[in-house]
This record gives C-alpha cells, sequence and structure tokens, in this order.
C-alpha cells in the first residue's frame, strides 16, 4: 500500500516579479512502513516537496493523496490528517517555542486536537526519546541541541502519526549526537509503524537510514535509488 | 631551527567571563608542530575553535586566552602589539574560515579582493601583482581570465572558498589555520577543496592547522590529528593510527559516523555526549 501518491505536483513561487518553477510536474510514491529519504543539493525543491506533504505550503498544482485521502491545495488538512501527518524542522533551536516549558510545548499538539492529557503521558512521550521527564519544567533555552530535537520528535509522536516528515533533523548536530538522534528514528519506526519521509543533503544519513531514496535535481526526482544502490 | 619550532603552545587557557564567574573553555593545552598538517578535531563546546582564534590573536571579551608560551616561528605571540599583529596576520600566519559568503567582501570584484590582500603586505608593480593573481588563481583550479571579475555572489560554495584560499596563500604565509573550511561545501566538494589545501600545504613546505568535526575526513587530508573534548586534548595519533586509537572518545568519534554501510545497525554512542 501506498502511504504517497503524488502525481504531477507542480509549485511556482513568485517573489520581486520573478516566478520560479520549484517543482516542476513530480511524481512520487511512498509505502507503508518505509523510510524515504529525499536527497539533493540546495534549492533542488526536496524541502518544498516536504511543506507540501506536511500541508504547511498549499499553493501547488496536481494531485496529492496521502494516508488514502485526497488532499487539495489552498485548503488546510481537516480530520484525522491533522493528526497521522507531523513534522519534526531542521532547527530545533527555531522549532520551540522560547518562552514556553517544554511540557506546555507538548500539551499543546494535545489540546488542539481536544485529546486528554496527563502528566504521566508526556512523561511517557519524554522517556520514549530518553529525556528525563523532569525536563518537561524546563524552557528550550536549557537543553542542548540534540535535547531540543528529542524534544520536536517527542511532540510529532505524542499524536501517534502513521507518517513523520523530517527535514533535515539531524544537519543541525554534531556527529555522536546525530547518530544518537537516527538510532532513535529507526526505533520510533518500528515501535510506531510509521512510515517516514526524511529530507537531508547528506548521502550518508540517507544511506544510513533510508530503505529508499529520490535524488532530486531542479524541482523533479532524477531517480529513485532502491536499497542495493544507495 | 628544529622541525617542531613553527608553533608552540604551552599550557593554552581559554576562560569566558559572565559577571563575576570565570568558566574555562580551554584547560592548559600544549602542542608544537612544524610544516606539517595538523587537524584539531572535536565537537560543539571541545574548544576547537576558540583556541584557533587565540593562535591569530583573534579573542575579544569576554574571552580571555593565557598561555605559558605561545610562539609561532620563534616569535612569542604573547607580546605582539597590535600593530605587529596586523603585519603577522594574513602575511605569516593566514585564516580561511566556515562560510566563503561572510568572509568575502560581497560588493567587490574578486580580483579586487585578491589585489588588496597583496597590497597591504607587499609592495609589488601593479603588473607583478596581476601576474601573481593569476598563478595563484591557476594554482587553485579556478579560470584567470574569467574568475577575477566575479562577485562573490556569482561564485558557487565550492569557488568561493578556492578563492579564500588563493587570497589567504598569495603572501606565502608559514603556517594556515582553516577552522571548518568545508562544512558550508556537500561532501563532493568538500573533499576537493580539502584534497586542494592540503596538496598547496604540502608543496609549499607550510605547516596547516585544520579545525574540524569530522575525523574520518580529516584523516584522509593530515597526517596528524589531535583530539579535543571539553576544553582539554584528550587523545592525539599519527592519521593513518586514528581507527586504531584506544581512547574511548575518538573510538566513538570514529565510529558513530553513519553511511550506507550501517544501514539496519545502531551507531555506537558517546557515553557522555550530553546531547
Amino acid at each position: 500500500m501506498n502511504v504517497i501518491e503524488v502525481q504531477a505536483l507542480s509549485v511556482r513561487l513568485s517573489a520581486n516579479g520573478v516566478t520560479q518553477h520549484v517543482l516542476k510536474s513530480l511524481d512520487l510514491e511512498v509505502r507503508a512502513g518505509e523510510i524515504f529519504g529525499l536527497v539533493g543539493r540546495s534549492g533542488c525543491g526536496k524541502s518544498t516537496l516536504l511543506r507540501v506533504l506536511a500541508g504547511v505550503h498549499r499553493q501547488w498544482e496536481g494531485q496529492v493523496r496521502l494516508l488514502d485521502r485526497s488532499v487539495l491545495p489552498r485548503r488546510r488538512f481537516t480530520g484525522a490528517l491533522r493528526r497521522d501527518v507531523q513534522m519534526v524542522f531542521q532547527d530545533p533551536y527555531a522549532s520551540l517555542h522560547p518562552l514556553h516549558t517544554i511540557e506546555r510545548t507538548l500539551r499543546e499538539p494535545l489540546a488542539v486536537n481536544g485529546i486528554a492529557d496527563s502528566r504521566a503521558r508526556l512523561s511517557r512521550a519524554l522517556e520514549e526519546v530518553r529525556l528525563a521527564p523532569s525536563l518537561a519544567d524546563r524552557y528550550p533555552h536549557e537543553l542542548s541541541g540534540g535535547q531540543r530535537q528529542r524534544v520536536a520528535i517527542a511532540r510529532a509522536l505524542l499524536l501517534n502519526p502513521k507518517l513523520l516528515l523530517l527535514d533535515e533533523p539531524t544537519s543541525a548536530l554534531d556527529l555522536s549526537v546525530q547518530a544518537e538522534v537516527l538510532n532513535l528514528l529507526n526505533q520510533v519506526k518500528v515501535s510506531h509503524r510509521m512510515t517516514l519521509v526524511l529530507v537531508s543533503h547528506d548521502r550518508d544519513v540517507i544511506g544510513h537510514l533510508c530503505d529508499r531514496a529520490a535524488v532530486m535535481q531542479s524541482g523533479g526526482i532524477e531517480r529513485v535509488l532502491e536499497r542495493h544502490e544507495m | 631551527m628544529s622541525d617542531d619550532s613553527l608553533l608552540s603552545v604551552r599550557a593554552l587557557s581559554i576562560r569566558v567571563r559572565s559577571g563575576r564567574d570565570l568558566k574555562t573553555v580551554v584547560d592548559s593545552i600544549s602542542f608544537d608542530m612544524g610544516a606539517e598538517r595538523v587537524a584539531v578535531v572535536g565537537e560543539s563546546g571541545s574548544g576547537k575553535s576558540v583556541t584557533a582564534r587565540a593562535l591569530l590573536g583573534l579573542l575579544r571579551e569576554p574571552l580571555e586566552a593565557r598561555a605559558e608560551r605561545l610562539a609561532f616561528a620563534g616569535r612569542d605571540l604573547n607580546e605582539l602589539t597590535p600593530a605587529e599583529w596586523s603585519r603577522v596576520r594574513g602575511a605569516r600566519l593566514a585564516l580561511v574560515l566556515q562560510d566563503p559568503r561572510h568572509a568575502l567582501n560581497p560588493v567587490l570584484r574578486v580580483g579586487r579582493q585578491l589585489d588588496e590582500s597583496l597590497r597591504i603586505h607587499q609592495r609589488l608593480a601593479a603588473a607583478e601583482r596581476r601576474r601573481r593573481i593569476a598563478a595563484m588563481l591557476d594554482a587553485v583550479g579556478l579560470s584567470a581570465q574569467r574568475v577575477p571579475d566575479l562577485y562573490p555572489h556569482q561564485l558557487s560554495g565550492g569557488m568561493g572558498q578556492r578563492v579564500m584560499l588563493a587570497m589567504m596563500l598569495i603572501n606565502d604565509p608559514k603556517l594556515l589555520i582553516a577552522d571548518e573550511p568545508t562544512s558550508a561545501l556537500d561532501t563532493e566538494a568538500s573533499d576537493q577543496v580539502l584534497e586542494l589545501m592540503s596538496r598547496l600545504v604540502a608543496e609549499r613546505r607550510m605547516g596547516l592547522l585544520l579545525i574540524s568535526h569530522d575525523l574520518r575526513q580529516v584523516a584522509r587530508h593530515c597526517d596528524r590529528v589531535l583530539v579535543m573534548h571539553r576544553g582539554r586534548i584528550v587523545d592525539q595519533s599519527d592519521a593513518s593510527e586514528l581507527a586504531n586509537s584506544r581512547h574511548p572518545y575518538t573510538r566513538a568519534l570514529w565510529a558513530c559516523k553513519p553511511s550506507a554501510a550501517t544501514y539496519g545497525t545502531v551507531l555506537p554512542v558517546v557515553a557522555d555526549a550530553g546531547g
């Protein structure tokens, strides 16, 4: 079964009267349960593609099906998709609200989706990403980069998503901390039975983590690599 | 002058002042190097970058450096006046930084910037300067016809770093200090630039102090490696012997890098990485 089915996806971005064709009639299929990589140089459109799949970028043309549901351009995700698709961003410094404690940061997605929360549930979420529950009372600036990225992953996992989108999740981290986060991603893929789509410019990270990967170039997919081709 | 006497560092400590507290970020490190390629490898907070800056006299408040001895080519760096520093820096001791887009002047053509670094440190006729600029661009693999007329924004990351390298080497320095010179580049361009840097440094019989977080990558381009962790040099070895290091931190740094070959395995982690 395919978790993602994209046909003829095009995105044009305009700035200062200049229109750029960022994604050019792109097709993509991602199967359930795999870790799928999107790799390419800066400007190839890989992050834009991920933002379309996350429902963050909504100005596009073409057909997009996520988890067997059609997604429409210019519309926000509704219903179960809002929980089932979650995203982790590159910069853990920018993706956590600096004035909210970790507890408040983690409660927010539950509150927004009308899910009952409890301190016990938050503690379990932190333990799952190997963080001490006592960190819940801290602020982001009191955590290291690796700890913050794990909070961002915990926040995404709280809603039990079926599809987790990751934009360069380890490129701001040291190698030894990156190793911990990569191990964690492999682990949660199994424990949550999720599909992961990972954007990275680092072929080593893609090679370590991904079951298949698409090499992107100037707004299109150049080729899809099977495991033995990595 | 013995071969080890290009740079001699004894008990260098760097501290950062915040309010009344003094926090030690580099804790009494010592090393010597000659005309060789030495890498200083460590992760965030290991003190590697501030060490590079201290060697160039570039530390500013609230950072302060103390050393029993800090000697470059027989001169005590501790005793240099600001004017003397200006003559040493750029001419005999050169620095390449992480991102060429921040290090180059965005509104001056490349040729003009190379010319400026020659004029600041040497008195040469215009024709001789043009000849040297062309020869230097050629040495770093850039077109001497086309590149002098380009502005920095017209250069790719790899070309930008080659221009930086040309600018730093054009005055024939004795020691090049490079702080993560390729971490803004993709893997392929990064290896090319390190290869070039390493080759030019060897050809010119200079010293290279390469600061990096990537142990495996520098091992391919350097003779010797110092491993820094939390402000100390915890391990040092010949680059060719790194894979056999017995130090647990070096071993973890060596093995924690992912690749297609580690697919499906759990990566080793540093016990006290603190991440």
